[in-house]
């Protein structure tokens, strides 16, 4: 990511514009996330937010391209008609170009409500509380707690935990040495796959409280089902304490 | 050939477009090439057309009033069945498979691609 | 043979087009079949084999969600599973999908353009086989000791590298996959030649029907991409077996290198794998609306413009490599639904005001129209990658992938294969079978394939042989394997519907459905070398024109235009093949050539 994230984190404040209309958009349905499981980080409440909009608007649109398509059928059937030629146009204009630029428009709108989230989603904070090495392997996890030598790796049985301190700035940096792999906790609603040479960091902001499933998502061979861990996150005090425990 | 013209000609400018900007906003070498060798292709075509374009001028069936007759006459030659296809697509099989199983398939496989060759020439020579 | 062109009367009593009966072609056997150049020959033999791969990959999606049905369900085990769900997408793009599409291709593009055969027509055949042995190059993996590939459709190094996948079956499909690469490069080469060389007179540009201009722009990006593709998998050869490092990280490789030029080639080839079928549809809706194609130029731009933006969208495969430049190819992909948008306003448009009958091509081209406006709707969600990041690789992109080019392609399949098998055969498919084979397929696809989005959302990764009990999309994978007996149980009434025709003949005319395109005006099969006779071309549908050529203000000529003035084309126009000469009138659907057509002379039997 490095400067490439710089460059698209415009101006905030038709972020929080836009994140506004989003938001008023997506509670006007419900003031639940659709789809999604529960979120566990500000990144994740971020995406489901961006998801909201995307859903509504394609449910909206859905339900009306589908209803008019069975409006046209039914209106159409030849058997209300009888036989015979139908309409013989063959254009119209300004219709065209209305359907040309309506969806342009609904395009643009959710392309600039992305192009001003992505910054906030694939954050990299300079400063973050706490650093974790992540180092995918075939078929398991190594967590490396930097600041205080801590290491967890993965034992081929339980899922390998690892322990984050919540709510805190939480930046991962993510490498392999054999395949390629992914790092995806769905409760952060996000994932970053580990390039072999070429590693990559993102950070996280944890704001919840429990146990959450991760998976490698890029397929690695054999085992790849099986290449999972959990996520605990604790509040910071009983993580000092966890941290400690398991030093030295 | 003047619509035809225009559609290679759009690709050439699309992909210089399309690579331009991508080599300043991402500068991906591996993008930039794919796009602009991509230009080369509405480039190539291009060329290709717009010359024969001002050779010939517009062909019967570029001409929107032309009648079926305006093409009487061979306007080529379509064998209904050739043997040879099948040895040579035989021969570049045995020449891809070579790599595996040892260079020696090479042989019979680049017998089997010139021979198939030399008979579809001979085939095309002759209008047999 | 002489030269002939013998204009109607000015009464235009004679111009009844030629009747056709099916024509009994004298069976030379296989070695007929083996050598032949005939482009309908071809495309049948692509059509058959793409077929087969179709029912293989079948087979092995069955297999995928035999194993997924219940959590800790082992059928085949996590290696075996591997190389299904590897050789079920291998199978599905490279050999089913787009060699039907070039089945259809070569069939009807020199039909639809009135071309006697394709530009080569050697070449043609050469990338037949090149393409059959490619195939079963890329299956013989499953013979081997060590099995098939088993690194996924994509094949990201270093996984696909020798280190990460020793095997043989590894080699056999990246050395199939350049032998069925350079059969499409070749196929693209002979179509866009036949389109811009051999169009009849008076068929200009913008008078082709959509399939050909869809197949032309298909050809484009083919010609575009495959290239890359087929070089990226002698890099890949390379690594495997001779030790070079394009792509491996310890010795300077770059992974990453890898997947672009993959995407370079992989996101077009979705749409060389769509635009075919999209184009097949467009020519589905008007003739069973009774209406002309709505918005034909718009059309056709959209198709430019989906062709052109498709080849930069790729990296958006990529957002969660975290090297990409994001917002790029964030707005390239969001533009592409536009001219999907297009597209399927103009299909609406198509229908609107018709007088609609509910045949099967057209319950199945509707069925083309929601699998695709899922699938679309889902792809602008997968274009933002603030909702990538959280989507990709899970069975949300199953799913979504599924509905764009499974369900679209197998509904335009069917339709296709129902609409032209008349044409092909010269027999009828049974309609009430066809209305069976249609419902079940639309149930049992989506039935499959949409609790699959929830499923993602829920969490499931793709590609995982096996998944926890207390997984939350346990109860999602049951319901999805349960779909896909159903659309098993689809195939049941087509395969009668086949068997059917085989036992007791239709016959179904040489148009059936009233078409529009000039493959209609020939005999149903069409004769060696298409037609010995073809209409005035005045528009996009000279065989809707032939029909209503004396009907005022219905056709798209009035009853003064030089349409009466039709002409036999010569037959130096082409030569014929020898059998046809022995035999004169027996393969034609017109009268001989040189004689005065009159109603007498069409009313006589031919024999």
């Amino acid at each position: 990511m490095r400067d490439e994230l710089q460059r698209v984190t415009l101006d905030r404040r038709p972020v929080q514009l836009l994140a506004a209309v989003a938001a008023v958009i997506a509670l006007g349905g419900c003031a639940e996330q659709l789809g999604l499981p529960r979120a566990a980080s500000d990144q994740g409440e971020t995406v489901g937010q961006v998801f909201n909009l995307y859903l509504i608007v394609a449910y909206v649109i859905g339900a009306i391209v589908m209803g008019l398509i069975i409006f046209v059928m039914v209106r159409g059937r030849a058997s209300r008609h009888g036989d015979g030629p139908g309409s013989q146009r063959h254009h119209n204009t300004p219709l065209e170009i209305t359907y040309t630029v309506i969806p342009l428009l609904i395009v643009g709108a959710l392309t600039v409500v992305t192009l001003f989230t992505i910054g906030d989603v694939a954050s990299d904070a300079p400063d973050p509380d706490l650093a974790i090495e992540v180092q995918g392997y075939q078929w398991g996890w190594q967590f490396t707690y930097p600041d205080s030598g801590v290491v967890i790796t993965g034992d081929g049985g339980t899922p390998t935990e690892l322990v984050l301190p919540a709510p805190a700035t939480v930046r991962f940096t993510v490498r392999s040495n054999d395949v390629i792999h992914s790092f995806w906790v769905p409760a952060f609603r996000f994932k970053r796959d580990l390039i072999p040479g070429t590693p990559t960091s993102f950070s996280v902001d944890t704001n919840e409280i429990g146990t959450f499933d991760g998976h490698c998502a890029e397929f690695c061979g054999l085992q790849h089902a099986e290449m999972t861990f959990t996520v605990r996150t604790v509040s910071p005090s009983d993580f000092q304490t966890w941290l400690q425990d398991h030093e030295g | 050939m003047r619509v035809e013209a225009i559609l290679w000609t759009t690709a050439l400018v699309f992909y210089l477009i399309a690579g331009g900007a991508y080599w300043i906003l991402a500068g991906d070498p591996v993008g930039v090439t794919a796009l602009l060798v991509a230009s080369l292709f509405g480039a190539v075509g291009g060329a290709n057309a717009w010359l024969w374009r001002r050779r010939i001028g517009d062909r019967s069936e570029d001409i929107a009033d032309a009648t079926i007759a305006a093409n009487a006459g061979q306007i080529g030659y379509f064998p209904a069945s050739s043997a040879w296809p099948l040895p040579i697509s035989a021969g570049i099989a045995l020449v891809a498979l070579g790599v595996l199983f040892g260079l020696w398939t090479a042989v019979p496989g680049l017998a089997l691609l010139s021979l198939g060759a030399a008979r579809v020439l001979d085939e095309s020579m002759h209008k047999r | 043979m002489t030269s002939t062109t013998s204009e109607a009367s000015p009464s235009g009593e004679e111009l009844e087009p030629p009747t056709t009966e099916i024509i009994r072609r004298p069976n030379l056997g296989l070695v007929d079949w083996l050598t032949t150049t005939d482009h309908k020959r071809i495309g049948i033999l692509y059509a058959l084999t793409s077929l087969v791969m179709a029912l293989v990959g079948a087979s092995l999606a069955g297999i995928i969600r035999g194993e997924l049905a219940l959590p800790g369900q082992q059928i085949v085990g996590s290696s075996t599973y591997n190389q299904v769900f590897t050789m079920h997408g291998t199978v599905m793009v490279y050999l089913f999908a787009v060699p039907f599409a070039f089945a259809v291709g070569n069939y009807l593009v020199p039909l639809m353009v009135g071309a006697p055969d394709m530009a080569f027509p050697r070449i043609n055949m050469v990338s037949y086989w090149l393409y059959l042995l490619g195939a079963l190059i890329v299956l013989s993996g499953f013979l081997t000791s060590s099995g098939a590939a088993s690194f996924g459709w994509f094949a990201y190094p270093p996984l696909s590298g020798q280190a990460g996948s020793p095997g043989l079956g590894g080699d056999l499909w990246v050395v199939g996959l350049m032998l069925t690469g350079t059969s499409g490069i070749l196929t693209a080469l002979n179509i866009v030649t036949t389109i811009i060389m051999l169009r009849a007179p008076g068929m200009t540009m913008f008078r082709m029907p959509i399939l050909v201009w869809d197949m032309l722009l298909t050809s484009f990006m083919v010609l575009i991409v495959f290239p890359v593709f087929t070089s990226a998998l002698l890099m890949l050869l390379l690594d495997r077996r001779y030790g070079t490092n394009f792509f491996a990280p310890e010795s300077g490789g770059q992974p990453i290198l890898w997947q672009h030029l993959f995407w370079f080639f992989g996101h077009p080839e979705v749409y060389i794998v769509a635009l075919p079928y999209f184009g097949m549809v467009t020519e589905i809706f008007p003739v069973f609306s009774r209406k002309p194609m709505f918005g034909y130029k718009g059309m056709v731009l959209s198709t430019m413009a989906i062709a052109a933006l498709s080849t930069s969208v790729w990296a958006h495969h990529m957002f969660a490599t975290g090297d990409v430049y994001l917002a790029y190819f964030a707005v390239t992909s969001a533009l592409i639904a536009v001219p999907t948008g297009i597209k399927f306003f103009d299909w609406i448009g198509s229908m609107w005001g018709g007088r609609i009958t509910f045949t099967t091509p057209m319950l199945f081209a509707i069925g083309f129209l929601f699998t695709f406006l899922l699938g679309g709707l889902t792809g602008v969600i997968l274009s933002s990658p603030t909702l990538d990041f959280s989507l990709t690789d899970t069975y949300f992109v199953v799913a979504h992938f599924h509905y764009v080019m499974g369900g679209t392609v197998v509904f335009a399949v069917f339709a296709a294969l129902y609409f032209w098998w008349p044409k092909v055969t010269g027999r009828m498919l049974d309609a009430r079978l066809g209305r069976w084979h249609f419902w079940l397929l639309l149930v049992g696809f989506n039935v499959t394939f949409l609790v699959q989005h929830r499923a993602g959302l829920e969490g499931m990764p793709r590609r995982v042989a096996d998944y926890p009990a207390y997984a939350p999309y346990a109860t999602e994978n049951l319901i999805s394997s349960l779909g896909a007996a159903i659309i098993a149980l689809s195939l049941v009434p087509f395969v009668w519907a086949l068997i059917r025709q085989w036992r007791r003949p239709e016959p179904s005319g040489p148009d059936p459905w009233d078409g529009y395109t000039l493959e209609w005006l020939t005999s149903s099969p069409p004769p060696e070398h298409n037609f010995d006779w073809l209409p005035t071309i005045r528009s996009e549908r000279p065989a809707y024109d032939w029909r209503h050529r004396d009907t005022d203000g219905v056709g798209a000529l009035g009853p003064d235009d030089p349409w009466r003035r039709r002409t036999l084309h010569d037959t130096k126009w082409f030569p014929l093949h020898p059998w046809v000469e022995e035999h004169p009138g027996s393969a034609r659907t017109g009268p001989p050539p040189g004689t005065p057509v009159t109603r007498e002379a069409e009313e006589s039997p031919d024999a």
